[in-house]
C-alpha cells in the first residue's frame, strides 16, 4: 500500500480516474441539461427529472473518496480526514457569513452549489499544507 | 509518543521503504511514525512491535512532554 502522491499506487490511480471523470461528468450533464432547458427543448417536468443525473455524479464523487479513504493506510488517511474536515467548517463558515451579509447589508449574491467547490478547494489547500508540515513529498 | 523504530530498523539494515512493506504501510506513513509526528493506532503498534520482534512496550514509551 503507498499513499496518494504515488501514481503506481492501484488505489490513488483508480481515486484519481474516477473523480476526474465523475467531475467532467457532472459539469457536461449540467451544462447540458441547462442549456436545453435554456433553449425550450425540454420540458420543465423532464427538466425537472433530468436534474438527478448531475446529482448521481456528485454523489459518485462521494462514493469516490469514501472508497480511497478505505484503501489508503491509516497515516495518509488522517491526512485527508482533517482536511476534509476543515473543507467542511470552511464552506460552512462561508455559507453562514454570506448568507447574513446578504441578508442584512447590500452584498452579491453567492449561488449556493458554490459551496461544493469552495469545499473541496479548501479541502485540496489544506491536505497540501498537512502534507508538507509532516514533512512528506506531496 | 516516543519510539525507537529508527534504532531498530537501522540494527537490521532496512530503509524505511522496506520497513513499510513489511507493515504494509506507506513509506510516508513508516517516516511519520518514526518522526513521532503520527501516533499509530494500537493494531499497527503491535504489529510494528511483532515486525522487529520486541513487547510493545519495548518499541512505544510515553513520552516525557506530552503535548
Amino acid at each position: 500500500m503507498d499513499s496518494y502522491s504515488d501514481p503506481n499506487d492501484p488505489a490513488a490511480r483508480r481515486y484519481i480516474w474516477q473523480m476526474l471523470s465523475l467531475a467532467l461528468a457532472f459539469a457536461g450533464s449540467t451544462y447540458v441539461i441547462s442549456a436545453l432547458y435554456d433553449s425550450g427543448a425540454i420540458a420543465v417536468p423532464l427538466a425537472y427529472a433530468l436534474a438527478v443525473l448531475p446529482l448521481a455524479f456528485l454523489l459518485g464523487t462521494f462514493g469516490a473518496f469514501w472508497r480511497f479513504l478505505r484503501n489508503v493506510d491509516e497515516f495518509v488517511r488522517s491526512v485527508h480526514q482533517r482536511a476534509v474536515i476543515a473543507g467542511l467548517f470552511g464552506s460552512y463558515l462561508i455559507a453562514n457569513v454570506w448568507g447574513y451579509l446578504e441578508l442584512y447589508l447590500p452584498s452579491p449574491t453567492l449561488p449556493a452549489f458554490w459551496l461544493g467547490p469552495i469545499g473541496w478547494a479548501i479541502y485540496g489547500a489544506v491536505a497540501v499544507v498537512l502534507t508538507r508540515r509532516a514533512g512528506l513529498p506531496l | 509518543m516516543e519510539n525507537k523504530i529508527g534504532a531498530l530498523r537501522a540494527a537490521r539494515g532496512w530503509s524505511q521503504g522496506r520497513l513499510a512493506q513489511e507493515l504494509q504501510v506507506s513509506r510516508q506513513s513508516v517516516n511519520a511514525i518514526e518522526t513521532g509526528k503520527y501516533d499509530p493506532s494500537l493494531p499497527l503498534a503491535f504489529r510494528i512491535a511483532e515486525v522487529f520482534e520486541r513487547r510493545i512496550e519495548d518499541v512505544f514509551q510515553p513520552s516525557r512532554n506530552p503535548d
